[in-house]
């Protein structure tokens, strides 16, 4: 077998919004597949229902040949999640916490215990097993509820978001142990909006909005598409009016004012703020914030999707022209 | 064999969740309150105020407590796990709601027998 993730026209759809809108992926064994989008995107709905959380309105999901719906017990027994808000038991230990999820994937004792220990002692956590988790930090927390997708060694990880909200140190721990345990095989299916991070673990990529998939494709294919798309945020002491005079300024494809700052869209952020630097000087402007942000996703769904208009999006394959 | 050998797994998960109830919830101050307080007044609300004899006070008493406390840890697993997002971990792990629930029903269950039990050995030398 070769796909051991199948999605086939999944949809979810509730009252208000349709969060996932027919999509169609396959996650090839052993690959790290980054499923990335901006906030409301629809991933974690996506990644709740390929591990059998909640069920999809239509369309079909296999986990390694086993129906999610109709063969869920095969499915979840084989695969690990770290679900997007920790959710540990706060009112018992670390050890507790890893023996009842054990227990609940038929780890036998032995093995249970030994793989605890194991998997504590790589996350750092083992000198604080027998405290209750209600006093672990964020990052504690998140450590502990890896380890609790690994305890019965599944062969498939599924991570939502798993850096969100930690510090680099421990976010770099958490990296190094997803590329670790997914070159002892493990396929590891990665939601998230940091596009560093999916750049630095993936495969490959799908870039997902409004619940539909713009494109699959490689870190490096893709990167093209996000470098246009860097940001920066000045503002500047006096403010200046308009964004007119902006756009002027050499590098700069798009200008968006956001009360007195601007966000100025460019694909060469290091030229645009000598630039910028200029421009100061030469109004006897002084410059009262700047900040680089990074390639912004909605942009970078939208320049995808605006370059494959007339094509149907939101299939894999179907990067085919509409008739 | 096979549908035989998935129920029972399940069933030995079903006991792990109720474990992980019993150390989790018994402690958890409604339990306390509906479980050992409410039937303690009752109890009491009988047996001084109607003066009623032990005897044919003992089996509404046992009754009472049954209620109240098996009452008292089953509603509030649920809630709070969904608040908590347990219950999100436990679901995506392989043992379906059903079994989830049985395993907070066994909870309660055994909360309400073995309150009723401490209160039956307080009231059986009073019988006598
Ligand atoms: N249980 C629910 N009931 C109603 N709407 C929901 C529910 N869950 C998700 N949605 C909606 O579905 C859409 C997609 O949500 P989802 O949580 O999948 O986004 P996401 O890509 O994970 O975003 P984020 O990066 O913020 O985690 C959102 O518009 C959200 O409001
Ligand atoms: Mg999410």
């Amino acid at each position: 077998m070769d796909s051991v993730i199948e999605a086939e026209g999944l949809t979810k759809k509730y009252p208000e919004v349709t969060a996932v809108n027919n999509i169609d992926f396959q996650v090839k064994k052993g690959e790290v597949f980054g499923f990335l989008g901006p906030n409301g995107a629809g991933k974690t709905t996506t990644q709740r229902i390929l591990t059998g959380v909640i069920t999809a309105t239509s369309g079909k999901a296999f986990i390694l040949g086993y129906d999610i719906r109709k063969e869920a017990f095969y499915a979840k027994s084989r695969i690990g999640v770290v679900p997007e808000l920790a959710n540990i038991y706060i009112d018992l230990s670390a050890w507790n916490n890893l023996m009842l999820i054990g227990q609940l994937y038929d780890v036998p004792k032995e093995n249970r215990i030994k793989k605890s220990a194991e998997l504590l002692r790589i996350f750092n956590l083992y000198e604080r097993k027998d405290e209750k988790t209600k006093v672990f930090s964020k990052g504690m927390k998140q450590k502990l509820l890896l380890c609790m997708a690994l305890i019965h060694s599944p062969q498939i990880l599924f991570l939502d978001e798993p850096t969100a909200g930690l510090d680099v140190v421990s976010s770099r721990l958490i990296k190094e142990m997803i590329a670790k345990f997914n070159r002892e095989g493990v396929t590891i299916f990665l939601t998230t909006h940091n596009i560093q991070e999916a750049d630095e673990l993936c495969n490959r990529i799908a870039v997902i909005d409004h619940g539909l998939i713009a494109t699959i494709d490689s870190p490096e294919n893709l990167k093209k598409e996000f470098q246009s798309v860097q940001t920066i945020e000045v503002a500047f002491n006096p403010p200046i009016k308009s964004e007119d005079d902006l756009k002027e300024i050499e590098y700069v494809n798009k200008v968006q004012k956001i009360g007195d700052k601007f966000k100025i869209y460019t694909n060469n952020p290091d030229e645009l703020i000598r630039q910028l630097l200029n421009f100061s000087q030469k109004r006897n402007l002084k410059i009262f914030s700047l900040n680089t942000l990074g390639p912004d996703l909605e942009e970078v769904f939208v320049k995808i999707t605006e370059e494959h208009k007339g094509w149907s999006y939101g299939k894999e394959k179907s990067f085919s022209k509409t008739v | 064999m096979e549908k035989k050998n998935l129920f029972l797994r399940q069933f030995k998960s079903t006991w792990a969740i109720t474990k992980k109830d019993m150390s989790i919830y018994y402690l958890k101050p409604p339990v306390l309150i509906y479980g050992f307080i409410f039937p303690g007044f009752i109890f009491l609300a009988f047996f001084l105020g109607k003066n009623m004899p032990f005897s044919s006070l003992l089996p509404v008493v046992i009754v009472l407590a049954l209620f109240f406390t098996s009452s008292s840890v089953g509603p509030i697993i649920t809630p709070w796990e969904t608040r908590m997002r347990t219950l999100e971990r436990l679901v995506s792990c392989p043992i379906s709601l059903e079994f989830i629930l049985l395993g907070d029903i066994l909870a309660g269950f055994l909360f309400g027998v073995g309150i009723t039990l401490i209160l039956s050995v307080f009231a059986m030398p009073k019988i006598g």
